[in-house]
């Protein structure tokens, strides 16, 4: 069983080099997923000189985890947005994403990219009657965003379905291929990639520098196409950091169902698709298990509950693949995209939940359009500038708590263990020396990797992710090594690494 | 009332002390500590505010003092939580003027 994602090992290699030299660009994008890439695409097209800073490898980030469902429908449930907001604004969001959608098809066509696209439908499902109701709430309020939607009984799944909510027309790809061959035709033509090139510092301004190991990039205008913005912003305290789980498995039958599967069991939810691989190889995929970043103890009973839940209705011969990743809810519900102020240098495209791969094209389309000058009809709907006090409050109010509380858990002397013999073989834990808190991973040969606890976005004290082998941080989810190299989130600077000196 | 404000000062200032000693050592401050010190000091700031609105005659220097060193503290927090290094005079200054206006306060009230 293979711990990465089934696209990741599905994907071409890409190569490009890291920046070696100055540069001096109309944009500069920090990361190469779909959101900058897409952006990049739009911008040089129309003229303006772009850089992309990708820290690792062009769409291994949150892209390369992702479902490779595309939908106008989201995860939130358009029932609840509507609630929250009202018809026009479901309305807006259902044409903005279907319109996403419909820009991923045209490049696509336009470059001949093989990235196994096809337009299928997207269902919502209830297994038994308790979820009735929340079906045919969001069906109604499916309608009412003008979607072409359908309610019954019964869907192509081996296991018994109350109810079933189709919306015709949605798609799904591979969406690692689809940017790794999209970043292909752009390269060179008004845009220069760059991989292995993590951005250390940004200095905004009139122009923008931002400071990486080997050069500098002097910019108009920044995106942060990280899923959530590089450093300190206050959007942060309207954002909430979330993980999923997938595992992608082999059925004994070889009949894999074709579409886009959210079901409803219980209070949980599921996502399930088929996919199959560039070898011919067919695999299942099932997504959930959600949880806060940085807040589950034990997660591989995470991938323990997929499997039991996929066995229970599939003929499981294998599980081949499992990954996680990762995603930013908003505090109304709506994503935040464009620029951070008036001065309009530095754009932003973040709180996707869990519906990135269809909103980080969007975001692409607002972001490029209101650096172009044009008029976009979706730019005020998702202004991060926007105020919704009484819709925010709620989701506000939460997660503050929780940063809260993840503050009041940095008590001095006091962490996991209190000396280094308390940490076993591939186990990862705080210690506490004198006051001061390191995060210590003991690998399988017995080798200490030994860096401070403190996260470098906002001090929160890190937790161990054991199946990722990483530490991540409970308040804003930055993720990082075991040596303390920046993975994802918010957090620029690595953790410094530290001896903690204490031999017992 | 006041006895209440300078109960709550007394507590927020030996935090203060406590939290000083990682500063002025370069290291992270504890969290826990830093957000029990400031509220803290904030409720006996407001209770100040409260008596001198009700009652004659006010600590008025000392009122002067604490608003300056809450005001320093939020510019503090701030760069705890958002830059890699606190600035070591403008903790112990706040702590001075804080102390300052404590000293007035006990004359005040005793």
């Amino acid at each position: 069983m293979k711990k990465t994602s089934l696209w990741k090992d599905d994907a071409e290699a890409s190569r490009y080099s890291s920046l070696q030299e100055d540069l001096n660009v109309d944009v500069a994008i920090v990361g190469g997923g779909i959101t900058g890439i897409t952006a990049a695409y739009l911008l040089a097209s129309a003229g303006k000189s772009v850089a992309v800073l990708e820290a690792r490898d062009i769409g291994g980030g949150t892209t390369g985890f992702s479902t490779g469902n595309l939908y106008a429908t989201v995860g939130e449930m358009l029932a609840k947005l509507q609630l929250k907001f009202d018809t026009e604004t479901i309305q807006a969001v259902a044409a903005s994403r279907a319109a996403a959608v419909q820009q991923v098809e045209n490049i696509i066509h336009g470059f001949s990219l093989d990235c196994d696209f096809h337009r299928r439908p997207w269902r919502l499902l209830s297994e038994t009657e308790d979820n009735d109701k929340l079906i045919e709430k969001e069906y109604k309020a499916c309608l009412d965003a003008s979607l072409d939607a359908y309610l019954d009984n019964a869907a192509p799944l081996p296991f018994i379905i109350s109810k079933a909510l189709r919306v015709e027309g949605q798609a799904q790809f591979n969406p690692m291929q689809y940017v790794k061959a999209l970043a292909a035709h752009i390269h060179g033509t008004g845009c220069t990639l760059f991989e292995n090139t993590p951005v250390i510092r940004i200095t905004e301004g009139s122009p923008n520098i931002l400071h990486t190991e080997n050069g500098t990039v002097t910019a108009d205008k920044i995106i942060h196409a990280t899923h959530t913005p590089k450093g300190v912003f206050a959007i942060h305290t309207l954002l909430g950091p979330y993980r999923e789980y997938a595992i992608a498995v082999k059925l004994n039958s070889g009949s894999y169902p074709e579409g886009i599967f959210w079901v409803v069991s219980g209070s949980s939810h599921y996502s399930i698709r088929s996919y199959t691989s560039r070898s011919g190889e067919n695999y299942l995929l099932i997504l959930g298990e959600s949880h806060k970043v940085g807040h589950k103890k034990n997660n591989e009973v995470c991938y323990q509950s997929l499997e039991a839940y996929a066995r229970d209705r599939f003929d499981v011969k294998s599980v081949d693949y499992h990954w996680s990743a990762q995603r930013y809810k908003s505090a109304d519900g709506l994503p935040y995209i464009g620029a951070t102020n008036d001065k309009a240098n530095v754009y932003i495209a973040t709180g996707f939940a869990a519906d990135g791969l269809t909103y980080g094209t969007l975001a692409a389309m607002i972001v490029s359009d209101l650096i172009l000058g044009i008029e976009n009809p979706w730019s005020r709907l998702y202004d991060p500038r926007r105020h919704n006090p009484l819709k925010s409050a709620g989701r506000f109010i939460k997660e503050s708590i929780h940063v809260f509380m993840d503050y009041m858990k940095d008590i001095p002397y006091k962490a996991e263990v209190d000396r280094l013999s308390g940490i076993l073989p591939d186990e990862g834990k705080t210690i506490d020396i004198k006051g001061e808190k390191f995060a210590v991973y003991r690998d399988e040969a017995g080798e200490l990797h030994q860096v401070s606890a403190v996260c470098t976005h906002m001090k929160c004290i890190v937790n161990w992710n054991e199946e990722e082998k990483s530490w991540d941080c409970p308040c804003h989810g930055s993720r990082f090594t075991v040596d303390g190299q920046v993975i994802e989130g918010p957090a620029i600077v690595d953790l410094p690494k530290r001896e903690a000196n204490n031999q017992h | 009332m006041i006895i209440a404000a300078i109960v709550l000062f007394s507590l927020a200032a030996l935090l203060g002390i406590f939290l000083l000693t990682f500063v002025l050592r370069g290291k992270e401050t504890p969290k826990a500590i830093t957000f029990t010190h400031g509220p803290i000091a904030f409720t006996g700031l407001v209770l100040l505010i409260i008596y001198a609105f009700q009652y004659s005659p006010v600590p008025i220097a000392s009122l002067i003092l604490f608003i300056i060193a809450a005001l320093g503290g939020f510019v503090l927090i701030f760069r705890d939580l958002t830059t890699s290094s606190m600035p070591k005079w403008l903790a112990l200054l706040h702590g001075l003027i804080a102390v300052a206006g404590f000293v007035l306060l006990l004359k005040f009230a005793f």
